[in-house]
C-alpha cells in the first residue's frame, strides 16, 4: 500500500514527464485547453447565456459578440462556453458510470462464469440492441426530457460495451496461475475481483472510456438536436444547431455552425486521446499500423 | 542401433570425417554480431561467434536462455525483427555469402538449402489447413510439381518421418495430432526441399521423455540418410549427450567452449562449462538426498480420487466426453518428506496436485491434510485452512501478479489470514525474514516480477507459500521452466528449507533425474492412475513396472561413454476419453510384447499391489516381477548400471 502512496504522490514535472514519455503531450495540451474554456471561460465572458434580448436578435459576430447573436438575441459566444461545460460534464459522468458498472459487472459474470454469465450476459445483449437514441428518447418520455435523462440513456446503453471488454479480459486472467495462487492462499471472490482483476483491466477500460466519451457527446447532442435532450433555455449543443438550422441558409451561419464545431473539437480530442492511450498501454499494436 | 554408434564416436575412435572425403562445408559464420535496440542504445545479444557445420555431421549450440543460441540461428536466416542489427565478417550458408546476401535471396537458401525445424510445432503449423495440405503446398512452391504429385510426395515425406498410416494423417488438422506427431510433420516439411543442413531450435523441448528419444532417433536417422548437416541448438546436455558430434557451448552472446562432444562432456576445460555439467540433475549419479526416517505421522492421505472432466449424456451418449484426469489414485506422504510424482504430459499429475489442494474440486474421494478431511467442504470452509497447504507453479512469471511489488505480493497471504499482529513495521521486518529465507533481501522489495530473473521469480513463488507456515507444499512443476545452473539453486533451497521447516513436499515434475535428486519416494502417473511407489532408490535401480523403466531409459545421458540400448516407446500415451480395457499401457508395453502378448493384459485391469517381498514398494502390472529381469542390459541409467557402487 506504501508503494500505491507512494507513486500517486502529486508531482506535475513528473507526470509531464511520464505524458512526454507516452508521447501524449499534444492530446493533454488540447483537453487542458477545453476543460479551461468550458470551466473557465463563463468566468472571463460574462455575458449571460440565457439573457434575452430581441433588439440584437441574430446579429452577426462582433466585438461586443464574437460569435454574434440567436434569434433571441442571446449571445452565442457565453452560449457556446455554457454548452462546452455541460457536454463535457454530462458526456464525462455517464462515461464514468458505465464503464465502472459496466466494470463490476463484467468482472463478476466472467469469474462466476456459468448460469449467471449466461444470465447476465443475454440482458446486457438485450441492451445492447438499444441505440443510446432510442433509449434517450424513451426516457424521455418516462422521467422528462433534461440533462438526466439523455445522461442516463448513454450511460446504460453504454454498460454492456464495458462488461462485454472487462469480461472476456476477466476470463484470460482467471486462466493465470497468480489468480489459482491466491485461490490456494484462501482469497475470497471479492478480494480477488477488487485487488487484482479491477487494477489489471482498468487500462483496457480507460481507452474504451475516452473513445466513449466521443459517442456519449454526439449522442446528448442527437439527443438536443431532435427536442428531447436538455430543454431550452438551458444552452446545450445540439439544441443550439436545431435552433440556428433555419437560418443557415438565409446566410446566419454562426448559429449553427459554431456549436458544431465544439463538438467536433470535443469528439476528435477524446477519440485522439483514445488513441493515443491505447497506442501506450498496447505498443504491439501500433507495430500493425 | 547403428545410427547411435556412429552419432557416438568413441574417443579413441578415428572420426568418422577422416575416412570419408573431405565433407562439404554448409555453414560457416565468423565474427557474427546481434544487437537489438534497448531503452539505452543498442544492447548486444551476440558478440563474435563463429561456428561451422558440414555435410554429414551434427553440430549443437548449448547455452542457458539469454546465451544468444537461438538468435544466432535465427539472424542466419533472417528471421529476426526488422531492428535487430546482424553484422558478421564472413558467412557463408550452403555456398551463398551471407554478408552479400539480400532478403530474397535469404529467403531463396531459406527454402531450398536449408530446412527449420522450430521448438513449438503448434504455432508453426497453420491451424485451419489440413496438415498433408500445407506439405504439399510448399512441395508445389519448393519444386514446381503439380497437384497429384505434391500429395503424393508429401504423403511420402509423412511416411519418412515416422507417422503411421501416412495417407489417412495426409487428411487430418494440426490439432488432431499430438505433440510428437506435429513435431514429425514439421520435420517433413523442413524436408521437402532435400535441405543440405536443418537447423533445429529447441525440437525436442516442448516434449515428453519418451516422445523426446523417438524424435531424437528420427533426427539422427534422417540425418544419416540424407546426409545432411544438422545444426542443433538446445539448452539440455543431455540431449547433446546421445545426439551430436561437436558441441559449442554458449554464455552471454560469446563461445566459451567448443569441441567433440566427448571432449565437451568428460573433459571441459572452461569452469563455466564445468559447473553447467555439475548443475545437471543427473541419474547415474548416487542422490545427494539423506534418508530420513519418517518421524510418523501422516501430512497427507488421499484414497480413491477422482477427477472427471466434461459431462455425461445420459440421453445421448455419443455425445458424452467424459474424461478421468485422476482415476482412483491412492497416495500417502509422511510429515516433512517428499513424495515425487512423475508422469508425461496429459497423465493427469497436475489435475491430482490441484485437486489434493482442492484448487480444482474432486469428482470423488478423500483427502485428509494433517488429518483434517478436506471432502465436501465449502470455499469459505476451507479459507482458514489453506494455511496448512500451499502451491508452488511451474511458470514463475504467470504466477505473480504484474502489477505488484514483492513486498505487496508476500503482505497478500500475511493480510489475508492476519497472521502478523501489530503495525506495518512488524509486517514489514515478517517479509523481509520471508525474503531472507528464500535466499533475497530487503532490497527487493520494491521490485516487480519483470524486474527479477526466472530463478529470483520462482524464490518468491515459494517465498509467499512460505508465508503461511504450510505443512504441505504442492511443487508443481516449480523448477522445470528455469535454466539448469538456476534449477540446482532453488533445489538445494527446497532441501534446506525441508531441513529448516519440516514441510513435507509433493514434487510433480516430468524431470526424473530431478525428482531422483529431492525425493524419498516416488509415484509413477501413467493415464489418470499411479503405475507404480516406492522409495525413489529402489525404484529407480529396479523399477517394477514397464512403463517406469521406459521412462528411465528415455532419459538422456551426459556421457558418450556409456551406449545404451534404449527402450523406445511406440507411439503416444492414448486421450484420457478412450482408455482401452484391460491394462492401459498395453498398446505401448514393451514387456508385453516380449512376454508374447499374454491375454490378461488386454482382459483385466492390474491394480496397485505391495511386492511380495517388499511392502514399501506397488506396482500395477500383472508381470512386475520380470520387468527387471526382462530389461535389456543397461537400458536404465543408475548408479548400478554405471558401475558405481551404492
Amino acid at each position: 500500500m506504501t508503494d500505491h502512496r507512494e507513486r500517486s504522490r502529486w508531482n506535475p514535472k513528473e507526470m509531464w514527464r511520464a505524458i512526454d514519455r507516452a508521447g501524449m503531450k499534444g492530446v493533454t495540451i488540447a483537453i487542458i485547453i477545453f476543460i479551461a474554456v468550458a470551466f473557465l471561460g463563463p468566468l472571463v465572458w460574462t455575458d449571460s447565456p440565457t439573457q434575452v434580448n430581441l433588439e440584437d436578435a441574430v446579429k452577426a459576430p462582433s466585438l461586443a459578440h464574437p460569435f454574434g447573436t440567436d434569434e433571441y438575441g442571446r449571445d452565442v459566444l457565453a452560449r457556446f462556453l455554457g454548452g462546452a461545460k455541460l457536454s463535457l460534464i454530462v458526456g464525462v459522468c455517464s462515461v464514468l458510470a458505465a464503464a465502472l458498472i459496466g466494470m463490476v459487472i463484467g468482472s463478476i459474470i466472467g469469474l462466476v462464469g456459468g448460469f449467471t454469465d449466461g444470465v447476465i450476459g443475454r440482458m446486457l445483449d438485450g441492451i445492447l440492441a438499444f441505440p443510446a437514441l432510442i433509449m434517450g428518447m424513451a426516457l424521455a418520455l418516462a422521467i422528462g426530457p433534461g440533462a438526466l435523462a439523455a445522461g442516463l440513456a448513454v450511460a446504460i446503453t453504454g454498460i454492456p460495451w464495458y462488461a462485454r471488454v472487462v469480461r472476456s479480459e476477466v476470463l484470460s486472467l482467471r486462466e493465470r496461475e497468480f489468480i489459482d495462487a491466491e485461490r490456494a492462499l484462501g482469497a475470497s471472490r471479492r478480494h480477488i475481483i477488487i485487488r487484482h482483476l479491477i487494477p489489471a483491466v482498468t487500462g483496457g477500460v480507460a481507452v474504451q472510456a475516452s473513445l466513449g466519451v466521443a459517442y456519449a457527446v454526439l449522442a446528448i447532442a442527437a439527443l438536443g438536436f431532435i427536442g428531447l435532450g436538455v430543454q431550452p433555455p438551458t444552452p446545450e449543443w445540439g439544441a443550439m444547431i436545431t435552433e440556428g438550422r433555419t437560418y443557415l441558409t438565409s446566410g446566419q451561419w454562426w448559429m449553427s455552425i459554431i456549436p458544431g464545431f465544439g463538438i467536433l473539437a470535443l469528439v476528435t480530442i477524446s477519440i485522439l486521446f483514445g488513441e493515443a492511450l491505447r497506442d501506450h498501454l498496447d505498443p504491439h499494436g501500433k507495430l500493425h499500423f | 542401433m547403428t545410427a547411435t554408434t556412429l552419432m557416438n564416436p568413441e574417443p579413441s575412435s578415428a572420426p568418422q570425417a577422416l575416412e570419408a572425403p573431405e565433407p562439404a562445408n554448409l555453414l560457416t559464420v565468423e565474427g557474427l554480431r546481434v544487437s537489438f535496440p534497448g531503452e539505452e542504445g543498442m544492447v548486444d545479444a551476440v558478440r563474435g561467434v563463429d561456428f561451422s557445420v558440414d555435410a554429414g555431421e551434427i553440430v549443437a549450440v548449448v547455452g542457458e536462455s539469454g546465451s544468444g543460441k537461438t538468435v544466432s540461428a535465427l539472424s542466419l536466416l533472417g528471421l529476426l525483427p526488422k531492428q535487430a542489427k546482424v553484422e558478421m565478417d564472413r558467412g557463408i550458408i550452403a555456398g551463398e555469402d551471407l554478408t552479400k546476401a539480400r532478403e530474397s535471396a535469404l529467403r531463396a537458401i531459406r527454402g531450398r538449402k536449408v530446412g527449420v525445424i522450430f521448438q513449438d510445432p503448434l504455432s508453426s503449423l497453420n491451424p485451419v489447413q489440413r496438415v498433408g495440405h500445407q506439405i504439399a503446398e510448399a512441395v508445389t512452391v519448393q519444386n514446381g510439381l503439380r497437384r497429384s504429385q505434391a500429395r503424393d510426395r508429401a504423403v511420402e515425406l509423412l511416411e519418412q518421418v515416422g507417422i503411421p498410416d501416412p495417407e489417412r494423417r495426409y487428411r487430418a488438422y494440426p490439432h488432431e495430432f499430438s505433440g510428437g506427431m506435429r513435431q514429425r510433420a514439421m520435420i517433413a516439411m523442413a524436408l521437402v526441399s532435400e535441405p543440405s543442413l536443418l537447423i533445429a531450435d529447441e525440437p525436442t523441448t516442448a516434449l515428453d521423455v519418451t516422445v523426446q528419444a523417438q524424435i531424437l532417433d528420427l533426427i539422427r536417422r534422417l540425418q544419416q540418410e540424407l546426409n545432411m548437416g544438422v545444426l542443433l541448438i538446445t539448452h539440455d546436455l543431455g540431449v547433446v549427450a546421445g545426439t551430436a558430434d561437436r558441441v559449442v557451448v554458449m554464455r552471454r552472446g560469446e563461445v566459451v567452449e567448443r569441441g567433440s562432444t566427448a571432449d565437451i562432456l568428460e573433459r571441459p576445460r572452461e569452469q563455466y562449462t564445468k559447473d553447467l555439467l555439475a548443475a545437471v540433475p543427473r541419474l547415474d549419479e548416487e542422490s545427494h538426498q539423506t534418508i530420513r526416517e519418517s518421524d510418523g505421522g501422516e501430512i497427507l492421505k488421499v484414497s480413491d480420487l477422482r477427477v472427471d472432466f466434461g459431462k455425461v449424456r445420459r440421453f445421448r451418449p455419443e455425445k458424452s466426453n467424459l474424461i478421468s484426469a485422476v482415476n482412483g489414485v491412492d497416495l500417502e506422504l509422511g510429515k516433512s518428506r517428499t513424495l515425487g510424482l512423475v508422469g508425461e504430459s496429459g497423465c493427469g499429475k497436475t489435475t491430482l496436485g490441484r485437486a489434493i489442494i482442492q484448487l480444482t474440486r474432486p469428482t470423488d474421494g478423500q483427502v485428509e491434510i494433517g488429518g483434517a478431511s478436506l471432502s465436501g467442504l465449502s470455499d469459505k470452509a476451507l479459507r482458514p485452512l489453506r494455511t496448512e497447504f500451499q502451491i508452488v507453479f511451474q511458470d514463475p512469471q504467470a504466477s505473480l501478479n504484474p502489477r505488484f511489488t514483492v513486498e505487496r505480493i508476500l503482505a497478500e497471504p500475511l493480510d489475508m489470514h492476519d497472521l502478523v499482529p501489530g503495525g506495518p513495521a512488524e509486517k514489514r521486518a515478517r517479509i523481509v525474514e520471508l525474503l531472507e529465507l528464500v535466499g533475497l533481501g530487503r532490497e527487493h522489495l520494491k521490485r516487480r516480477p519483470h524486474e527479477l530473473s526466472g530463478g529470483q521469480r520462482q524464490r518468491i513463488g515459494i517465498a509467499r507459500a512460505l508465508a503461511v507456515e504450510p505443512e504441505l507444499i504442492v511443487l508443481d512443476e516449480a523448477v522445470s521452466a528455469l535454466d539448469v545452473s538456476v534449477q540446482a539453486e532453488v533445489l538445494l533451497l527446497l532441501q534446506r528449507l525441508q531441513e529448516e521447516l519440516g514441510v513435507a513436499y509433493l514434487f510433480i515434475a516430468h524431470d526424473l533425474a530431478v525428482v531422483r535428486q529431492i525425493s524419498d519416494e516416488v509415484a509413477v502417473m501413467y493415464l489418470g492412475r499411479i503405475v507404480e511407489t516406492g522409495p525413489v532408490d529402489k525404484v529407480y535401480r529396479a523399477p517394477s513396472h514397464p512403463y517406469t523403466a521406459a521412462l528411465l531409459s528415455a532419459v538422456p545421458v551426459l556421457s558418450t561413454e556409456r551406449r545404451r540400448e534404449r527402450i523406445v516407446l511406440k507411439g503416444d500415451p492414448p486421450s484420457p476419453g478412450n482408455i482401452p480395457p484391460g491394462c492401459p499401457f498395453q498398446n505401448r508395453c514393451w514387456l508385453r510384447e516380449k512376454l508374447g502378448n499374454p491375454e490378461i493384459c488386454t482382459t483385466t485391469r492390474p491394480d496397485l499391489t505391495p511386492a511380495i517381498d517388499d511392502m514399501a514398494r506397488s506396482s500395477a502390472c500383472h508381470f512386475s516381477g520380470d520387468v527387471t529381469a526382462s530389461l535389456p542390459p543397461e537400458s536404465v541409467p543408475t548408479a548400478d548400471s554405471s558401475g558405481a557402487t551404492s
